[in-house]
């Protein structure tokens, strides 16, 4: 059985706190997502006109990154670090070129587990679609 | 285990909270509103008062943003990189001219022909972030549109801020059937319904799968669609034209490490077409294809469901 609630304002300066904690937070989820989009990049494509940073494909790897994942109290006390990203590297060309991704070798690949998926039985938590 | 859910509206679209540690639940709900309240005001490209919208109107200068303007481009940079252009961050100037350019709740369902063009929009490599001094610059005429990986790497930060909060246990983030997870699942797993319409109930029959962790997230071409002139247009548009992709794929559902890169893989999924399905095979990441006919297609280790044949 589920349990419906609702945000509670009073919970609002609570949370705030927790965010300006989690502006390395950010860095954290930021690395997860881009992390993980560096890790499928150096894994498969560059794109035909482009070329994978090393610093944003091993971004997951990183120190800042392991120490703040490792230990969630870091997180309540913002430092220097919380503006830490992955770098993406600046791009200088005008080319918009578009094609079919192609494989690169260029990057060693820092696997993430993938997530696997069973069937199950009855309804769902919630539901994935386009919105 | 009983779940802890809260649903409200945000990012327009809906937002849904689940989490396994009903007394850490309040705070946890309030982070997630907080995220999005925080991603609303930096990265909405239909408030004047954005940040997006301000480094929009300065295209030509080079901009100092926020950390997480800077994290948003970052990622928008890095689907682009990954998927060769077919997810573009720099197609806000072609959503404009098709129409949508406010909240889609208050897009017109219908409207005077469009003299449409077919142009490639400006592209990725028109956009120069600087990340260690946290500047922007994109050349003339570039507008941004993050919507795509913003929404997704909104839902990655609130369902780590929602974990981060509570201590311990698992959160779901659900933002319009874009959903991340983060810690532990709940026992037997967290059940998503994979569907065409976010909107559609959780109950509702259809494919039910369990997973334990990782994000989720489907691209169609099914929902938030407006028609100019009886022509009927969509939001996934295709970098090569300016124009709604047109694909054989209606629907594409991912799923990944994180929802920035379901998110970017599905619509790539879309906007390649049937080119798609090698540029898939190569990622080993489960994915369902629903074609314009109805047919469904299970890449990468997605489950059958039950009781259908092998």
């Amino acid at each position: 059985m589920n349990t419906p609630i609702q945000p509670r304002p009073s919970d609002r300066d609570r949370a705030i706190r927790v965010l300006r904690g989690l502006t390395l937070g950010v860095a954290i989820g930021g690395l997860a997502g881009t992390g993980a989009i560096g890790v499928l990049a150096a894994q498969s494509y560059a794109g035909t006109t482009g070329t994978i940073d090393p610093t944003a494909a091993d971004a997951t790897s990183r120190p800042d990154a392991q120490v703040a994942a490792a230990d969630p109290a870091a997180t309540a006390i913002p430092t220097a670090a919380a503006s830490t990203t992955a770098a993406a590297g600046v791009s200088t060309s005008n080319t918009t070129a578009m094609g079919t991704p192609t494989p690169t070798a260029a990057a060693t690949p820092t696997p993430t587990a993938a997530p696997t998926a069973t069937s199950v039985r009855g309804g769902g938590h919630v539901t994935t679609g386009g919105s | 285990m009983p779940l802890t859910t809260c649903s409200w509206r945000a990012l327009g679209t809906s937002v849904h909270v689940l989490v396994t540690e009903p007394e850490h639940a309040d705070l946890a709900v309030s982070v997630v509103a907080a995220v999005l309240d925080e991603i609303d005001l930096r990265l909405s490209r239909f408030r004047s008062d954005s940040e997006l919208s301000r480094l929009n109107s300065r295209a030509g200068e080079r901009v100092t943003v926020s950390p997480l303007l800077a994290q948003a481009i970052d990622v928008s940079l890095q689907a682009a990189r990954l998927t060769g252009g077919a997810v573009d961050p720099t197609v806000g100037g072609s959503m404009r001219l098709l129409g949508y350019d406010d909240d889609f709740s208050r897009v017109r369902s219908t409207g005077a022909p469009l003299r449409l063009r077919v142009a490639a929009v400006p592209g990725w490599r028109a956009v120069h972030l600087d990340s260690s001094h946290q500047t922007v610059l994109l050349e003339r005429g570039v507008e941004l549109d993050l919507g795509s990986t913003g929404k997704a790497l909104a839902a990655d930060l609130a369902a780590e801020g929602a974990h981060l909060a509570m201590g311990r246990g698992g959160a779901l983030v659900s933002l319009g059937g874009d959903i991340a997870t983060a810690g532990s699942a709940p026992l037997g797993g967290w059940h998503i319904l994979a569907a065409e319409d976010s909107d559609m109930s959780a109950d509702a029959a259809g494919e039910v799968i369990g997973v334990e962790g990782g994000a989720i997230a489907t691209s169609s071409t099914t929902v938030r669609r407006w028609r100019r002139g009886g022509v009927v247009l969509h939001h996934l548009i295709d970098p090569k034209t300016g124009l709604p992709a047109r694909s054989p794929w209606r629907t594409a559902t991912v799923l990944a490490p994180s929802c920035v890169a379901a998110n970017t893989i599905a619509t790539a999924a879309i906007v390649l077409g049937e080119r798609a399905l090698d540029w898939l095979s190569d990622f080993e990441l489960p994915v369902r294809l629903v074609a314009a006919s109805g047919a469904v297609h299970r890449l990468g280790g997605w489950p059958m469901p039950l009781g259908a044949a092998a």
